[in-house]
């Protein structure tokens, strides 16, 4: 007795034993999946169950009796496999992904088919390697990356190394879906998951492929250039620089124009544009090795050159007439050579006497030291002292064709004590120094006024700073703050005095009790406010009255007072 | 195993001017198409052949209708388009060719005839 089912099969309604249905599905099942690297794979399974209708239409119109299991048989025997009419041939073995037994991408099932062994045993293998330094996911990439997918059962057949017929394809991944391998599913369930997040995201990549290549292609072009226009700027800059004669400058910017124009239509003609309308000479190609030559060529010669560093200071001392020194800067700037800008700083005497000295400092590199040297004597600067007015150049220059070295000019004047210093520029404090250095600078925002000398400092005299506190006295009231109530590294204190001293962790906790007190000084300090001099009189009070009872005075309460006696009666002419 | 794979290459190559000389004259429906190369030994299973009709159809060289069947499902009639005819004529004239060349070279010619392949 058999068990008889309905199938339908291209609209066509048979009866068949339950057993032959169960062959016939196995084998429409198995034609899918070899059509499945196949585009129109739907068309042509339609094709072949059309065919199968017609053929089991012939044994339904003999007799009335159900289809049965040899009659399929026959039918698949005539109508076999794709492809399957190769006949017996002896394929290598090869290596394949195993697409029907994969867990993530068929690495495994696809080395155990080679084999013969069990996948599980290959999976583990890769398991236990992935502790050592993750060797497991680098071989797994690696095969995975080498290995061809395996769509067709011709392809699992290679990699066993059997023949491709009709019944030996037929016979292959019966027992895929066996228990081990659904047990190994749900163990590898995290691993398949990937597999299959790795599947979805290569499928969206290669489906939008060509948006992808378009976009990036875009970028690409946008950064070369971006790239080439940096490229010339600097080429540009260089050949102005005078780091080598004017012909080899030429020369070098010739060349590097070349290679900036050659890899753009390079990069535009063969990857940008999909059809180009010109080609680019191989020669022009095998050409491009002379200028970069060259170009390494100076890299090289350049670095040389820059090799020993020297320096030399010009000192001259000048008496001064009087108590007033006028300080003037002019723009000499040579158009035909190079050149560059002089730092100009000052700081005040402290030995007696009348003189105002001038340090001139050069330096330069070169190829050793006697190059060096002679490369910083190159360097032309002057400064003139007419009675009391210094006339100071903003800018150095190199003599007539000679090369620029890294050359730099450091001029430091140094003003005798109770000395007026009237300057268009303004003077800036620099903190790093001690005692403390002024950097004379232009400045867009202040024209500089007249500076009295005293002490290390030079204290604002103009008329609105009689009775106001300048910004340059206001770090310097930082400062001794930050010495006097913070602990060792008080520059820390310096750049975050916007802290409150509660918050900060360097706060002396010598002066704990007196947090209010201190907290009250800190924010008379503060840049958003201006300090008078009566301020310094209750910062002076609120000093005074600390719990701590300091024996001798300290730095921070001496400068405050020796602030608003400055202040109050400048020494002036 | 070299013979085996370059004849398996040779058919697969004739078989496809084997089914536009099938239907160079008249329609022809799936079935028929198949018994007529099985005859000729030409095809060993029925499966080669669709995904190459298939291909063919879809190049534009091939087309069909349907005709339903008094018995048994409906039948596919398949008959060549106008550039199919064209594909005909020259891969009949390349296959005219290829026979004399290859003749000329069996019967020992030493005069050499250059093979003029159509595209």
């Amino acid at each position: 007795m058999n068990k008889v089912v309905s199938i339908e099969i291209a609209g066509q309604v048979f009866s068949t034993d339950e057993e032959a249905y169960e062959v016939l599905h196995a084998y429409l099942k198995k034609i899918h999946v070899q059509l499945s690297a196949e585009e129109e794979a739907a068309d042509i399974l339609n094709d072949i169950e059309l065919r199968i209708a017609e053929l089991l239409y012939a044994f339904r119109s003999d007799d009335k009796k159900a289809i049965s299991i040899e009659q399929v048989n026959e039918v698949i025997e005539q109508v076999g496999f794709i492809d399957s009419d190769i006949e017996a041939i002896e394929t290598p073995r090869r290596f394949f992904l195993d697409q029907q037994n994969k867990i993530i991408a068929g690495v495994c099932a696809g080395l155990a088919m080679r084999f013969r062994v069990p996948a599980f045993i290959v999976r583990l293998i890769f398991l236990l390697l992935t502790p050592l330094a993750g060797l497991g996911i680098i071989l797994y990439l690696v095969f995975w990356m080498s290995f061809d997918s395996n769509t067709s059962r011709n392809a699992v057949l290679a990699a066993q190394g059997k023949a491709q017929t009709a019944k030996s394809i037929a016979a292959v991944g019966g027992k895929s879906e066996g228990a081990a391998h659904q047990i190994q599913r749900i163990i590898f369930l995290p691993f398949s998951l990937i597999g299959a997040l790795f599947t979805v995201i290569a499928n969206h990549f290669r489906k939008r492929s060509g948006g992808y290549l378009r976009i990036m292609k875009n970028i690409v072009a946008f950064v070369l250039l971006g790239f080439a226009t940096t490229a010339c700027i600097i080429m540009y800059a260089a050949f102005n620089a005078r780091v080598f004669p004017t012909l080899i400058a030429l020369l070098l910017f010739i060349a590097a124009m070349y290679l900036v124009v050659l890899g753009l239509a390079i990069y535009f003609r063969d990857y940008y544009l999909s059809n180009p309308h010109f080609q680019i000479a191989r020669r022009l190609k095998v050409g491009a090795v002379i200028p970069a030559g060259m170009l390494v060529a100076t890299m090289f010669f350049l670095l040389n050159a820059w090799d020993v560093y020297q320096q030399e200071t010009i000192e001259r001392s000048y008496p001064l007439a009087g108590n007033l020194l006028n300080l003037q800067f002019i723009e000499d700037r040579p158009l035909d050579t190079a050149y560059g800008s002089v730092r100009i700083s000052m700081k005040t005497s402290d030995s007696p006497g009348n003189q105002v000295r001038i340090a001139v400092d050069y330096s330069g590199y070169g190829f050793n030291a006697a190059n060096a040297e002679e490369n910083l004597r190159n360097v032309e600067y002057v400064y003139a002292l007419n009675g009391n007015t210094l006339e100071l150049n903003e800018f150095w220059s190199l003599s007539e064709g000679e090369l620029s070295r890294g050359q730099r000019v450091n001029v430091l004047i140094e003003v005798p004590q109770n000395v007026a210093v009237r300057s268009l520029w303004p003077l800036v404090i620099n903190r790093d120094g001690s005692p403390y250095i002024y950097s004379v600078g232009h400045s867009y925002y202040d024209d500089g006024g007249t500076y009295l000398a005293s002490g290390e400092y030079f204290h604002e005299v103009d008329a609105g700073f009689r009775d106001r506190l300048s910004e340059n006295e206001r770090v310097v009231l930082q400062d001794k703050f930050c010495e006097e109530f913070y602990i060792s590294e008080y520059r820390n204190c310096r750049y975050h005095i916007q802290m409150p001293v509660q918050r900060n962790y360097q706060f002396d906790r010598a002066f704990q009790e007196d947090l209010e007190t201190i907290e009250q000084v800190r924010t008379y300090l503060l840049p958003n406010r201006s300090l008078f001099v009566s301020n310094l009189y209750e910062v002076n009070d609120l000093i005074q009255n600390l719990s701590v009872n300091l024996t001798a005075m300290s730095e921070f309460q001496e400068y405050l007072l020796y602030l608003a006696e400055v202040k109050l009666n400048p020494q002036l002419l | 195993m070299q013979a085996q794979n370059t004849i398996t290459q040779m058919r697969r190559g004739f078989l496809e001017f084997c089914i536009v000389s099938l239907l160079a004259n008249n329609e022809v429906y799936t079935a028929e198409l198949i018994d007529r190369l099985k005859k000729a030994n030409l095809l060993v299973t029925d499966g080669t052949l669709y995904p190459l009709l298939n291909r063919l159809q879809k190049a534009g060289l091939l087309q069909y209708r349907w005709e339903e069947s008094e018995s048994g499902p409906p039948r596919k009639y398949y008959s060549l388009t106008e550039p199919g005819r064209k594909l005909l004529n020259e891969l009949d004239s390349a296959w005219q060719d290829i026979n004399e060349s290859v003749k000329l070279i069996r019967s020992g010619t030493k005069k050499l005839t250059k093979v003029q392949t159509n595209e």
